[in-house]
């Protein structure tokens, strides 16, 4: 708050610098207004990519019959106990009073789902929606609507024991009948119901098949737990009233402890209204919801402090003006070099040449500049010695501009020229011309260009099409294997389709395990991956999200999609 | 005097089409990567769903045949559906954006006016005295400062700080006559100074000199008392200038509520311009050039009826 008093009073002394200038002059002048905003975080600045693709639905799977079903798939018994084993704790409904909130984007077409992947713009789908399984705040993958879920020994068959008692908005009970309805709807989707990326989410599942009213099994096209969890954690996994399937956006009947009660016409504001029959009451903390989109961060703090909003997105240097923050990790922000095999630049196939490229980026300068903690300067996937697929003995070079130059002097290549393709708001542009002249004085020309359209679809179809060797993308997949697979073995962007020695066979056997036992496969793996210099990541991007001093209950996830989760969060009194 | 009205009436039809043909060849220029197809597709948008569209928006047809096509359309009332959300129509998004820009335009016009004529008049009573000296200074301090800037500046103290106001949001006059007020008045405030400090320094210059001109000194002369001298005599003829740099405003403050609506969270047609300008929502940025383009034709209008009556001069030279 001090600060913001300074920055304030600095603003002033500039106006009364103006008056006197303008005063000198005796110059009627105009107007200069400018309404340049510099949001150092990026709620809306990156998109999924897809990771798998999309297969055909396995019509034979969905006629079998459940006997033939238990007879080929072999439901654990062990594990189907295990649905026995968790009770739910059912608490009163009483919700607290209305809470106003506000962030930082609009909804793209209304609150469907399937047809929405934008990070940010996901921050309201939880509040009305949920899936089977949900990430937590630590960001592993915890059941939520299913009780529990068991795999097969290759994990090529999931399933799901479901919660009792759950239903949909419009009252429908959400059983296995309803997930399968939801997968095989994704599936078969197209644009504009369901988006090419979140139909890829479900790519790995084959077919889906109803054990029991409340047992589904999926069935995947190989190995792959740890997918399918990504996959249903995110966007695909959000359980939609199957009488809603193909009208979600106009009829947003989810499970989650709050109903739409109405959006307006430019999808910027959206009121909720407290879900009486939601299946865990206590949970529901308000009677209504209000989520409005602002886009100036200054704006959303100034309302927060006058007690017009309850919870607003904020900036990392507006954590001093706000009464209370929660934060977390999101996305993590890097390089791809694309072209390391050398198809359309020679010198990126050498090692030494990328590897004095990343040498050369000042990760720390960056994370300063922006005001944001030193300590989200990042050179790997993880964020921390606790996180999945952590590397304690990464050998990247830090930050050393002199050295990077003895580096790529001492490599006998000459300088080069490309471009980079960056989403032109935000810390995008900063972080590419940070880069780009620093990789000058190695005598690399980086040419740095604004995506049109500006979007994080258009970014990752860029890379997917090979268009710069070297390109600037967020890694927001929501665990180290999701985004190793979606970068290298079968995946496009590189225009050789080439992949370090060990890297797929890595992938394979963790596709094999679960998340637990494949970490050490995903950490070898990204090991190979940053160390050969192919992936040059800069920063963990932190989210923050101010509250007032009576609210009670954010807690902010790590990792995407949500970046809170509504249950539970309430205005004391 | 209907003559004159009629006369600039039709003046104006060649500008709306003006606007119009303008408004056509920037959207034309904007999907020249095919961006309206993409953009309707969405993410992942496959070749095939981007030529249906493509069909079915002719937007393969011959650049005349699209633009008179889209005018009829336009002429129709039909402004077409946001490229964002199909389901949304680019009337229905301006029939709910357009009154908070309606509501902080014209009250900070109200202010900016009422203030800058009583400011201007006085300053020019006494030229060169210490009310006009500190008048014309406040004057240059206001149009030197940021419209944005001065808005966060009101935002912090009057409604952070001392809670007299909501510092951001809309209420609609529909919902609620006070909140209404409260929730346009900072932001009006904020768009109003320059119009107070340009109005108030034209009004001054002009009056000054109707103050010296023959005939005031005339009527000075015959006994003509001070009020009447300067409300019937030197303000008309002043006015007339103040007129033109009135209109002049009114279409630079249509123009400058877009900070103004992004610094106090109000969703109003400027920050939906440029939203659909950051996003590439064609149809949108049509309907909302087109309906600002109208909003400065007609003001233009006024601004010439205006002078007829201010000045009789003016109608019967046409």
């Amino acid at each position: 708050m001090r600060n913001s008093k300074w920055m304030r009073l600095l603003a002033v002394l500039l106006s009364l610098t103006m008056v006197a200038a303008a005063c000198g002059s005796g110059d009627d002048g105009g107007d200069t207004a400018s309404d340049a905003d510099t949001e150092t975080t990026t709620d809306d600045s990156s998109a999924e990519t897809d990771t798998e693709p999309a297969e055909e639905p396995d019509e034979g799977g969905e006629e079998a019959d459940i006997d033939d079903a238990l007879g080929t798939l072999e439901v654990d018994e062990e594990a189907a106990n295990c649905a026995s084993d968790v009770e739910l704790e059912v608490g009163e409904y009483n919700p607290g009073p209305a809470l106003n909130t506000a962030i930082s984007v609009g909804l793209g077409s209304g609150i469907n789902p399937h047809n929405d992947q934008a990070p940010a713009q996901i921050s309201y789908y939880g509040w009305v929606f949920e899936g089977m399984v949900r990430q937590d705040t630590d960001g592993t993958v915890v059941p939520w609507i299913a009780k529990c879920w068991d795999r097969n020994d290759d994990g090529s068959v999931i399933t799901f024991f479901l919660h009792e008692g759950v239903t949909f908005h419009d009252g429908s009970p959400v059983n296995a009948e309803a997930v399968k309805a939801n997968i095989d709807f994704i599936k078969a989707g197209e644009p504009p119901q369901v988006l090419p990326p979140v139909k890829g989410q479900m790519g790995i599942v084959s077919s889906v098949d109803v054990i029991d009213e409340l047992t589904v099994q999926f069935t995947l096209n190989g190995p792959g737990e740890a997918l399918l969890l990504s996959g249903l954690i995110r966007n695909s996994g959000f359980l939609v009233a199957p009488s809603a399937l193909g009208s979600a956006g106009e009829n947003p009947l989810g499970t989650g402890p709050y109903k739409v009660e109405s959006i307006n016409a430019d999808n910027t504001q959206l009121d909720l209204v407290a879900n009486d029959a939601y299946w865990q009451p206590q949970l529901v903390g308000a009677e209504s919801v209000k989520i409005v989109a602002m886009n100036d961060a200054q704006a959303r703090v100034d309302g927060l402090n006058a007690g017009q909003f309850d919870i607003v997105v904020i900036n990392a240097p507006q954590v001093e003006e706000v009464p209370a923050f929660s934060t977390n990790t999101t996305v993590r922000v890097g390089f791809v070099v694309a072209d390391w095999t050398g198809e359309t630049i020679p010198a990126l196939a050498n090692r030494d040449v990328r590897c004095a490229m990343g040498q050369a980026l000042n990760r720390v300068g960056i994370q300063e500049a922006f005001r944001a903690p030193a300590e989200s300067a990042n050179n790997q996937f993880a964020v921390g010695p606790n996180d999945y697929a952590y590397i304690d003995d990464l050998d990247v070079a830090d930050f050393d501009l002199e050295a990077a130059k003895e580096a790529f002097a001492a490599t006998g290549e000459a300088g080069f020229e490309f471009n980079n393709g960056h989403l032109p708001q935000g810390f995008w542009p900063v972080v590419s011309s940070a880069w780009g002249g620093a990789l000058a004085e190695l005598g690399i020309t980086m040419n740095n260009e604004a995506l049109d359209p500006p979007s994080g679809g258009e970014m990752f179809a860029r890379l997917a099409r090979g268009e710069y060797p070297v390109q600037i993308i967020a890694y927001n997949e929501p665990n180290a294997l999701m985004s190793l697979i979606a970068r290298t073995g079968e995946a496009s962007f590189n225009p050789s389709k080439a992949t370090p020695d060990g890297v797929l066979e890595l992938i394979e056997s963790a596709k094999g395990k679960s998340f637990e036992e494949g970490e050490a496969d995903v950490a070898a793996a990204w090991k190979i991956m940053l160390e050969e210099c192919i992936f040059i990541i800069q920063q963990t991007l932190p989210t923050f999200i101010g509250h007032g001093a009576d609210i009670e209950g954010v807690k902010h996830v790590q990792g995407l999609p949500i970046t809170y989760w509504p249950h539970g969060v309430r205005k004391a009194g | 005097m209907a003559k004159y009205i009629g006369s600039r009436l039709l003046a104006t039809i060649p500008l709306v089409f003006a606007v119009l043909v303008v408004t056509f060849l920037i959207s034309v220029a904007m999907e020249a990567n095919g961006s309206i197809a993409t953009q309707i597709c969405g993410e992942g948008a496959t070749p095939e769903c981007v030529g249906a569209v493509e069909d079915e928006l002719g937007l393969n047809d011959p650049i005349v045949a699209r633009f008179f096509s889209w005018f009829g359309a336009v002429l129709s009332g039909d402004l077409g559906s946001s490229l964002l959300d199909q389901n949304t129509s680019v009337g229905e998004l301006i029939g709910e954006r357009i009154w908070p820009t309606i509501s902080i335009v014209g009250f900070s016009l109200l202010i900016g006016v009422t203030l800058g004529m009583l400011f201007g008049v006085l300053a020019a009573l006494r030229p060169g005295g210490l009310l006009d000296r500190v008048i014309s200074v406040g004057a240059a301090g206001v149009i030197a400062a940021p419209g944005f800037l001065i808005g966060m500046l009101l935002s912090w103290a009057i409604a952070v700080e001392l809670g007299w106001l909501d510092p951001v949001g809309y209420v609609s006059l529909g919902e609620s006559v006070t909140g209404w007020l409260k929730s346009i008045t900072l932001p009006s405030i904020a768009l109003s100074l320059p119009t107070l400090a340009i109005v108030q320094r034209q009004l001054r210059s002009s009056m000054a000199n109707a103050l010296q001109s023959r005939y005031v000194l005339a009527a000075r002369a015959r006994g003509v008392s001070r009020p009447k001298l300067i409300g019937r005599h030197a303000l008309p003829n002043a006015l007339v200038p103040t007129v033109t740099v009135i209109g002049f405003r009114a279409a630079a403050a249509i123009g400058l509520t877009t900070a103004v609506e992004i610094v106090f969270g109000i969703r109003g047609m400027g920050e939906m311009l440029v939203s659909a300008i950051v996003n590439r929502n064609v149809t949108v940025l049509q309907g909302g050039m087109i309906i600002v383009g109208l909003v400065v034709a007609s003001v233009n209008l006024l601004v010439d009826i205006s002078y007829g009556f201010l000045n009789p001069k003016v109608r019967l030279d046409k």
